[in-house]
């Protein structure tokens, strides 16, 4: 296989515009100008429609915010959508999948972000996701989700080298603005779905120092809600220590923790799919997460969504000012979390030679990075993870992803100990949907 | 035309696993891939997003007993109609075909769905959260039947 890598380094702004005028704007027709018709968008703005200024005023308020999506082919259902999710409480509404950013252009992204009272954002898993981005900064977008790993689990076939080289220029773009004083928050989403936390801190932390080498200054780290909620606490306690070593010894980044609701199979019950709703508040409230993205509770309508924000937002108000006490519990999972994802970080290093992009790109190809249910074909697909008997999610096989051997000991018995099921049954367990059963309806749901 | 799986050089049925259409959910597929490795098969994955000519055509050129279709984003309806008689078309017209997932939008009973997919040609279809087990042992009472009637497996 030949390809191009991509290098480290801060793209000069000649380029930016050079790749822009030729390959971006190329790609469709869209009445994107020149960049100071974003800014002027983005002056317009109210304090509050402002990603940044939300996340500050949270953060001072000692409270955590909702970040909530939704997407509708027709402009009106999207603004419909986003104004219940505002109603619902949730602070950073974000245009989802479902909505066809590009054909409705900058036009149709302003008239929605003008129309609401809380910052408007994009959430995006796709391998080029640079038109979507630039369509939705001109219009009014400032806050900006989107992740190399996350477009690698959901593209069969484009390369790690084109998705990390098409996220740098996400990132400088979103760094151009912030130069000329529109502050753009930009949250590296979640690789999804079911990451052991290990590698799922380790490649957040990774695309953010990707990020930060492009010039963005503000970062929401997050990381997709498992189930475990001793786990994933630990997970989120681990990764804002880990991401303030790495990225803002100097303190010149703003950095923010993020949690994302569970991402996979939930329970066909409406009264159980809350239940996994208020599990992952908890761990997210718990474990001190600056911002969490809701879930619908149920399908994408906009009336689950709506519920997934509000019951979110309840729950997190009500735990306010409580964190999850120290244990030993706590501290062995955060112990093994940590260690893992530093192997894991100095794994790539070395693949890279001290280049952080080549070196992301070469150990997926090399399978130093490989999600456990990724869907490119250019992962190695030999990692598998499964559930432990207490819920954790464990390597069942981490394949060649380098965590130390007494933790790739330790889940190994973790695994083989899953209440002694039979392999497949321990596979099964991986879902939130208990071994054996066998739902009537037809029609489940998938988030 | 396939050999018989007793004179196969490693003795393991032959079976091809992947997402159907522009479905880019995994998850049950590796869940799957992973069972079915463990049960003694010889799992050929295509990942995500391959149409039905490509699952036949992986078929063909490995000379595969079974296709597996995983379906999950909701529009199995639209990527499965018409399976077999495409298998029919490329000349495998008695190769085992199983789907599985979450077939179909809305809230459908599963006594409505299973026809369809079974009048597309599938010897079996599964609703969401179906233990791999059962498909599994399916499976290989599917492929005995093919063994005894004499034709393909």
């Amino acid at each position: 296989v030949s390809a191009q890598s991509p290098a480290a380094g801060r793209w000069p702004v000649e380029r930016l515009i050079e790749v822009r005028d030729s390959q971006v704007l190329a790609q469709h027709a869209s009445d994107l100008g020149g960049f100071e018709h974003g800014f002027a968008q983005h002056d317009a703005l109210d304090h509050l429609a402002r990603a940044h200024t939300v996340m500050e005023r949270s953060r001072e308020l000692g409270r955590r915010a909702v970040e909530a999506g939704y997407g509708d082919d027709s402009p009106d259902g999207q603004l419909a959508g986003l104004k219940a999710l505002e109603q619902a409480g949730a602070d950073i509404l974000s245009l989802a999948a479902g909505y066809p950013i590009v054909s409705q252009d900058v036009a149709g992204v302003a008239e929605i972000a003008t129309a609401l009272g809380r910052p408007c954002g994009l959430r995006i898993a796709s391998s080029d996701a640079r038109l979507a981005v630039e369509v939705a900064l001109a219009g009014g977008v400032t806050y900006v989700a989107t992740s190399v790993f996350r477009a690698l689990a959901h593209d069969d076939a484009a390369t790690p080298e084109s998705i990390v080289e098409h996220h740098q220029y996400v990132d400088r773009l979103i760094a151009h603005f912030e130069e000329h004083g529109h502050p753009v928050v930009r949250e590296v989403a979640a690789p999804g779905p079911v990451v052991p936390p290990c590698l799922a801190i380790a490649l957040v932390l990774l695309e953010a120092r990707l990020a930060a080498d492009q010039g963005v200054r503000r970062l929401v780290l997050s990381y997709g809600l498992l189930g475990n909620v001793v786990q994933d606490a630990a997970a989120l306690q681990v990764l804002r220590e880990m991401a303030t070593e790495e990225l803002n010894a100097d303190g010149g980044i703003d950095l923010y923790v993020g949690a994302a609701e569970w991402s996979g199979q939930v329970p066909d019950d409406e009264g159980a799919r809350y239940g996994v709703v208020l599990n992952g508040a908890i761990a997210a409230g718990l474990g001190g997460a600056d911002i969490m993205s809701t879930a619908p509770v149920g399908t994408a309508r906009s009336a689950d969504a709506a519920a997934g924000a509000q019951t979110t937002r309840q729950l997190l108000d009500l735990l306010t000012g409580q964190q999850l006490e120290t244990s030993d519990e706590l501290g062995r999972e955060a112990d093994l979390t940590r260690r893992s994802a530093r192997a894991i970080l100095d794994a790539v290093a070395d693949a890279g030679d001290g280049d952080l992009a080549r070196g992301t790109a070469l150990a997926v190809r090399r399978g130093i990075l490989d999600l456990p249910f990724g869907g490119n074909r250019h992962l190695a697909g030999v990692a598998r993870a499964v559930r432990d008997g207490d819920g954790r999610l464990r390597w069942l096989e981490p394949g060649g992803v380098p965590i130390p051997a007494d933790a790739r000991d330790l889940h190994a018995a973790a695994a083989a100990n899953a209440a002694e099921l039979p392999p497949t049954e321990l596979v099964s367990a991986g879902f939130f949907v208990p071994p054996g059963h066998s739902p009537e309806a037809g029609g489940g749901v998938t988030t | 035309v396939s050999a018989p799986v007793e004179d196969r050089v490693d003795g393991k049925p032959k079976v091809i696993l992947g997402v159907v259409g522009a479905d880019v959910h995994i998850v049950g597929a590796r869940v799957l891939e992973y069972a079915l490795t463990e049960a003694g098969y010889d799992v050929v994955s295509l990942g995500i997003m391959v149409s039905q000519e490509e699952f036949i055509e992986a078929a063909i050129e490995s000379n595969a007993d079974a296709i597996l279709v995983s379906s999950v984003y909701g529009h199995g309806e639209i990527d499965c109609r018409g399976f077999r008689d495409k298998c029919v078309e490329y000349g495998i017209a008695d190769i085992v075909l199983l789907v599985g997932g979450n077939l179909v939008v809305g809230k459908q009973s599963w006594p409505e769905v299973e026809p369809k997919f079974l009048d597309y040609g599938f010897d079996r279809a599964y609703p969401p959260g179906t233990s791999p087990d059962i498909a599994i042992k399916d499976l290989n009472e599917l492929l005995a039947e093919r063994r005894a009637l004499g034709g393909r497996a």
